[in-house]
């Protein structure tokens, strides 16, 4: 069993994604080029993707493209840019890989990427992210607005009702600068199509999460959830978007009925938090496949958007439904106690016998606070717990071998208690 | 069945061990790893070998661990330093339920089931402070043997506080240090107890229970030994040959492997 | 002194006040804030740097007390066993202290979102020590919708209203109005007190100055005022100390406080120290809040309206930096001496924004790392000294 390998399989979905992220990288050169619609550069954290698509804009995700990078081995040079202009060895990875993109482009983070026409500060749980857009202000000297989403305060996480009208005031001051940028009056009957476009995805985004707490998980929610977030992001509330999940759940759905998974053989169900380091993404894979470990769920896949517990967004209701999706709805704007919450779904739901916590130096949102989880996992709830420490986007902070040992020693670990609990039964 | 071994590929020393059918250690070798980690795992085999006056055919199984057990594939099967460290102690000692194993490279703390099974574990972080290489590098500062450094630690009337645990600055604040005319021997006191003050947070994230006991090639250092033992308030059960506990629970495996046991790591 | 002050017998001389202060913050057992807790006869509420609305709380009548102001000497065993290396120095020593039971004299905590570590300690310290209640207030950052001050407002409601009902009693427009009043006063004090800095860094040194702010976090109100009535009756008292210096605004330490020595370091290196960030709780307003109408609305407004400028809060680049040369022109400061807490995000983007407008401005600057458990400044010393010989040499 050492020697798993994912697999290569590739179907309809995989070609269909393909074409559909060729449309949008064009889409994003023709804009690049003053050709087409302006481009709204937002934060993936409970994105409002609904209210771009509502007037015709360009969606860009800065974050997206850092992690691209970082999957192609390009971040480090481009880190190493922001550091030389005074960036610490301390702040984020994507931050720094984006602004060394912008000093090396000047104009934009790529010549094929166009300039922001408004920078969405959508600030829901991460606090950098209007730091990150602050400097992005001062090197495009595109307006700025800041939608400052209040953070899940308390043991239950629901919001007040002044949260929620704060964040409705601001998404009613933010419609006049859609319009001048896009040209077009707002519509609500154009928002309420996108929103239905959306339930409609979520519906599918859903029952997809929920496949994998079948026995096997025919994806692994982890590696495979994470490769299905850019259709997700960018394209939630098109009709193409919908489409593509309709295939997708299709597709996975079959592979389950005929008890095929990511991997040869599922011998582990494991629960995942925190990002995954791009840079080592396929030797972090295999160090999990090579023991036929399989990940039923992950946080990470819930940083856009939460639907797999009900919230869908509401047509009749576009702005209150946007603001309560990114009050409540998304990983980063719950406090640590719901994480814990949601991480103990996962494992009884999802049936995971194990939970891998991987600190990264770069989220203090999604680490800072990691040696407490894992206290609580492992010494309140008796669940085997691994905690690891790299990072999301900067290659310096990997090391192959010291990974590998912490990993192989949990999954050895994981076979002795179930031998004893054979023994003992 | 013949004879199993267990090699423990370090990042200083490589160790092994040689049991007989009775779990018997007949043979023992250390080696430094050097830089080539391959011939530093067949060497010490040899070693070994040459010791119990034993021929290679005789031995049945080899279980390889340690940091350079996958580089150099050694043995018919690698199983990680933390579960073969647990395998050797819990033999050793069965009442021990805490490892703490102080390496070159890494610190780990291991909280052991009633079966002696790894129940958790956790190992340093990134930052290397609370491993043999601070010790390392603070000998190096000081020139002095990592041999010396334990013993004259405890001869300090009063121990320095270092600013940092970092293995990177650690010279600075030594050399800091000898410029106030502080002691050799209260600067040694002063790192062997940053260490142990990392060694025991670290520790205190699988929970101490006791009888708790040290491995690994800091387990020789006498000084380190009361660092730790002061800052956990217990008695640390040291084994008489606590650095080769990896190359012994590696050996376990073996015998485990050669029995046709389950235990195992390729094939459930 | 009306107050509980004069039961201290205050030192004399502003070095021996300062060391006597030094004293309660660095005392492990924090056996000062036990007695002025039951002196005062108040529940105590621990609030995290950088603001917390301490209005707010001597309108409840409770014991407000700066968590970050207290000093952290210990080595860091059970804080540093919940994070991870790469998280700054008082987040871990807060929850340690919490741990460690060293303060077990607070009811209650508030914290609140001003990064993203010190957002998740607020769940952690809640989990570990759930003898004390502990809230989080959202501060707001859209400066440019005038809803932020609304909701602003209705979160500082429902603190009241979870004070109210915890405390027994309902406070009044009135009762924050006069809590405003105090200080006001309180700020204008210290207004006072930089005022006279500025003009005689010989007189007044920061190390000094640094330690009177630090104490304001064990004191209530009308102590705080008490002790800066006194200390600045001492003044006059000291000799002036002459040497070659330059005139520097400091900056970044705004949140994790700085270790005494780092400040005498700066000093004893010829930094004259006109301005600066430390204390910002108590510094928080430019200008006196407004006194009639609706006081939470005036203490709301002010957050978003009236600040000082700090990397917490979010104002656009441009703004940040041209605020930052025209403090430096007010203060008549001729060099930035910027101090970023090690694993600080804010402050380390602040500082790469700063280190552009500086470098165009050939205006000279220099960065030091610290943590609040550092304890050795050689490398500092050397550095700073550095910096001060080629500013002066130029």
């Amino acid at each position: 069993m050492v020697s798993e390998v994912p697999n290569t399989y590739q179907g309809a979905m995989h070609a269909r994604q393909k074409d559909l992220m060729q449309d949008y990288q064009q889409a994003l050169a023709r804009s690049a080029a003053g050709d087409g619609p302006p481009a709204v550069y937002l934060l993936v954290s409970g994105n409002p993707v609904e209210l771009i698509h509502a007037f015709g804009l360009l969606p860009v995700f800065p974050e997206i493209q850092a992690l691209q990078r970082a999957v192609r081995h390009e971040s480090l040079p481009l880190i190493q840019e922001a550091e030389a202009r005074g960036y610490s060895t301390d702040n984020c990875a994507y931050v720094k890989t984006d602004i060394g993109a912008w000093y090396r482009y000047s104009r934009s983070p790529s010549p094929t990427v166009p300039p922001p026409g408004l920078l969405l500060a959508n600030y829901v749980g991460c606090q950098v992210y209007w730091q990150w857009w602050e400097q992005l202000e001062d090197f495009s000297h595109a307006p700025l607005y800041l939608l400052d989403v209040p953070f899940s305060r308390s043991r239950d996480g629901l919001p007040t009702p002044d949260d929620i009208a704060y964040v409705v005031r601001q998404l009613r001051e933010l419609i006049p600068i859609l319009e001048r940028l896009s040209g077009r009056r707002y519509d609500p009957d154009r928002l309420r199509q996108v929103l239905q476009l959306s339930r409609e995805t979520e519906e599918l985004w859903s029952r997809i999460k929920w496949l994998a707490a079948r026995d096997p998980a025919p994806f692994d929610a982890y590696f495979d959830a994470a490769t299905l977030m850019a259709p997700l992001y960018v394209l939630r509330g098109t009709a193409a978007g919908r489409d593509y999940f309709q295939t997708v759940w299709t597709e996975l759905e079959a592979r389950q009925k005929a008890g095929q998974g990511p991997l040869e053989r599922e011998n582990f169900r494991l629960v995942i938090d925190g990002p995954p380091p791009w840079p080592y993404l396929r030797a972090f894979r295999d160090m999990f496949a090579r023991w036929g470990a399989v990940f039923v769920a992950s946080t990470y896949s819930g940083v856009g958007g939460l639907w797999e517990f009900g919230f869908r967004h509401q047509p009749d209701d576009p702005l209150t439904t946007l603001a309560t999706h990114m009050l409540t709805w998304n990983v980063p704007n719950q406090n640590l106690r719901q994480r814990y919450d949601l991480l103990s779904r996962y494992l009884r739901e999802w049936h995971g016998e194990g939970l891998v916590i991987h600190a990264v130096k770069s989220c203090r949102l999604f680490s800072s606070g990691h040696g407490d989880m894992r206290e609580y996992f492992a010494k309140t709830l008796k669940v085997p717990t691994l905690l690891i420490e790299s990072d999301l986007a900067d290659p310096r902070y990997f090391s192959p071998a010291q990974m590998r040992t912490r990993i192989d020693a949990f999954m050895e670990s994981l076979i002795s208690s179930r031998l004893g609990r054979d023994a003992i039964s | 069945m013949g004879y199993v071994a267990g090699v423990d590929v370090g990042s200083t020393q490589t160790k092994a061990v040689i049991l007989d059918e009775k779990r018997h250690v007949v043979a023992r070798a250390v080696v430094d790893t050097g830089s080539n980690v391959a011939r530093a795992a067949d060497r010490v085999i040899e070693a070994a070998l040459a010791q119990g006056s034993l021929s290679p055919s005789q031995l049945s199984y080899v279980v390889g661990t340690g940091y350079g057990r996958f580089r150099v594939g050694v043995g018919q099967e690698q199983i990680t330093e933390i579960s073969c460290h647990a395998k050797g102690i819990a033999h050793v000692n069965p009442a021990v339920r805490t490892v703490i194993d102080i390496g070159g490279q890494d610190a780990k703390a291991i909280r052991l089931g009633e079966d002696g099974a790894v129940a958790d574990f956790v190992m340093n972080d990134k930052c290397a402070a609370g491993t043999g290489r601070f010790l390392a590098n603070a000998a190096e500062v000081l020139q002095l043997g990592l041999d010396e450094i334990g013993p004259r630690s405890l001869n300090a009337a009063r121990p320095v506080r270092l600013s940092t645990v970092c293995t990177v600055f650690v010279e600075s604040d030594i050399l800091s240090h000898l410029a106030r005319g502080r002691t050799v021997e209260n600067i040694l006191a002063g790192v062997h107890r940053a260490v142990a003050t990392r060694v025991v947070a670290l520790a205190r994230r699988v929970g101490i229970e006791p009888i708790v006991a040290l491995t690994g090639g800091v387990a020789r250092n006498i000084g380190m030994v009361e660092a730790l033992e002061a800052q956990l308030n217990v008695r640390l059960f040291v084994a008489s040959d606590a650095h080769f506990m990896g190359a012994l629970g590696a050996a376990l495996f073996a015998w485990e492997r050669a029995q046709g046991r389950a235990f195992a790591v390729k094939d459930q | 002194m009306a107050g509980v002050l004069n039961t201290l017998s205050l030192a004399t001389d502003l070095p021996g006040l300062a060391a006597q202060v030094q004293e309660w913050l660095d005392d492990p057992q924090l056996s000062l804030m036990s007695r002025l807790k039951s002196l005062y006869q108040r529940p105590a509420v621990g609030y995290f740097p950088v603001y917390s609305p301490l209005e707010i709380f001597e309108a409840a009548g409770v014991y407000p007390i700066g968590v970050g102001d207290v000093s952290h000497d210990a080595e860091m065993a059970l804080g540093e066993s919940r994070f991870p290396s790469f998280v700054c120095s008082i987040v871990k020593s807060t929850l340690d202290l919490g741990l460690a039971e060293r303060l077990r004299v607070l009811d209650g905590v508030v914290f609140h979102s001003i990064c993203d570590a010190a957002r998740n300690l607020q769940a952690v310290y809640a989990r570990n020590i759930p003898q004390q209640w502990t809230d989080y207030l959202h501060f707001p950052q859209n400066f440019d919708s005038p809803a932020a001050s609304e909701y602003l407002a209705s979160e500082y409601r429902r603190l009241m209203r979870r004070l109210d009902a915890w405390t027994d009693r309902r406070m009044t427009n009135d009762d924050l109005l006069a809590a405003i009043e105090r200080y006001n006063r309180l700020r204008s004090h210290l207004r006072e007190l930089y005022r006279f800095r500025r003009m005689h860094p010989d007189l007044l040194s920061t190390r000094v100055l640094y330690t009177l702010v630090r104490a304001l976090g064990l004191l209530t109100v009308e102590d705080s005022l008490d002790l800066l009535t006194y200390a600045r009756g001492l003044l006059t008292r000291q000799v002036p100390r002459t040497r070659d210096s330059v005139r520097a605004l400091w900056i970044g330490a705004f949140c994790e406080k700085p270790p005494w020595d780092l400040v005498e370091t700066l000093e004893e290196a010829g930094i004259a120290i006109v301005d600066d960030d430390i204390g910002l709780a108590h510094r928080w307003f430019s200008d006196d809040i407004p006194l009639d109408g609706d006081a939470i609305m005036a203490l709301a407004t002010a957050y978003c309206r009236n600040a000082v400028p700090a990397a917490v809060r979010h104002v656009p680049l441009g703004d940040r930096t041209a605020a930052l040369l025209q403090r430096m022109q007010k203060v008549g400061a001729d060099v930035v001496v910027m101090t970023v807490a090690k694993f600080c995000e804010p402050g380390l983007y602040e500082y790469a924004a700063y280190r552009r407008v500086l470098a165009e401005q050939k205006i000279p600057h220099i960065l030091i790392e610290f943590d609040e458990h550092m304890w050795m400044f050689d490398k500092v010393q050397t550095d700073i000294e550095t910096f001060v010989e080629s500013v002066l040499l130029n």
